[in-house]
């Protein structure tokens, strides 16, 4: 009972902190986001294994954790509501060249994320050759590339 | 799927107003939690520590505390308990099923099961001055945990801890 219960919980903790941190903290992965993503790694890693080193336990804890995580697409797929709360849904931020500044703060982007993005996806070099650029679920920036006269 | 523009895209505006609300709502949680960690809410800290007294001893102890992580009672026994030059002093059941005593300092000389706990008994011949007692064990059990403890045959002392899981 013990492994299960635990897996768990800590599942629904993490995936509250990392819903809360928003989609920006873990996604854009600067060397310090990694190093967080190993730390964070490493303080769950005794919690869910807690003293136990036995292949029942941790087999408990990876079946827990998988079953969740199927049993949470299953219900994101037919309950739209939950899938919003979940994982967010897509925002515009930058229409025919002019950023949506109030949305941009935020949603914790900055017009230089914006400018990056458009530069490595699209090899774009102002603002204004942008037609719309889209904040995504997973926190990455795709952009629309305006074809201007 | 909503055009928006020439976008097909499920944007919705007033859905992510509402989620950053509760996105900001979650971090005050957070930093209530966090603050609530630094006074000792989890165990170790200035809420935590707290000091109950009885008959002939008063014990140190924290209110919170979390499983299998290391506690501490500091027992202060009272000048003059020592009767033969012996000193003994008594734990319950409770505490004895509930957690794991690593360590008691001074080391007894002997340890005695009794009907309702375990009994420690010190040599010593020591006539006044109080004497500091310390015992370090680890909760083996989340929840409530009330245990009770005394010096010789005076009456009990309880005291409660929560302890987290």
């Amino acid at each position: 009972m013990d492994p299960v219960v635990r897996s768990a919980f800590i599942y629904l903790a993490l995936l509250v902190f990392l819903r809360l941190a928003g989609r920006r903290t873990l996604m854009q992965m600067t060397s310090f986001d990694f190093v967080l993503l190993l730390i964070i790694g490493e303080a769950t890693q005794n919690a869910l294994l807690q003293n136990d080193s036995s292949i029942t336990n941790a087999l408990l804890v990876i079946l827990t954790l998988i079953s969740l995580d199927i049993a949470f697409s299953y219900v994101k797929q037919r309950v739209p509501i939950v899938a919003r709360w979940m994982d967010g849904l897509p925002m515009i931020i930058v229409r025919d060249g002019r950023p949506l500044k109030d949305l941009m703060i935020k949603a914790r982007v900055s017009e230089v994320d914006v400018l990056t993005a458009a530069r490595e996806s699209q090899g774009l070099e102002r603002m204004e050759q942008i037609k719309c650029a889209v904040l995504e679920t997973t926190g990455s920036i795709s952009i629309i590339p305006r074809h201007l006269p | 799927m909503v055009r928006n523009g020439d976008l097909e895209i499920n944007e919705d505006l007033q859905f992510q107003r509402r989620m950053w609300k509760v996105e900001r709502m979650g971090w005050s949680a957070m930093a209530i939690l966090l603050i609530g960690a630094l006074l000792g809410l989890f165990g170790n800290g200035p809420v935590s520590w707290t000091t109950a007294s009885g008959e002939s001893l008063f014990v140190e102890y924290q209110r919170f505390g979390r499983y299998q992580a290391p506690l501490q009672l500091r027992l202060h026994l009272q000048a003059g308990l020592v009767k033969d030059d012996i000193l003994s002093f008594y734990l319950d059941r409770a505490f004895l099923a509930d957690v794991q005593i690593t360590r008691v300092t001074p080391k007894p000389v002997v340890e005695q099961p009794i009907s309702d706990g375990i009994r420690f008994i010190w040599s010593s011949n020591a006539k006044d001055g109080s004497m500091l007692v310390t015992v370090s064990y680890q909760p083996e059990h989340i929840g409530l945990l009330t245990s009770r403890m005394g010096v010789g045959d005076a009456a009990s002392l309880s005291i409660r801890q929560f302890i987290f899981p």
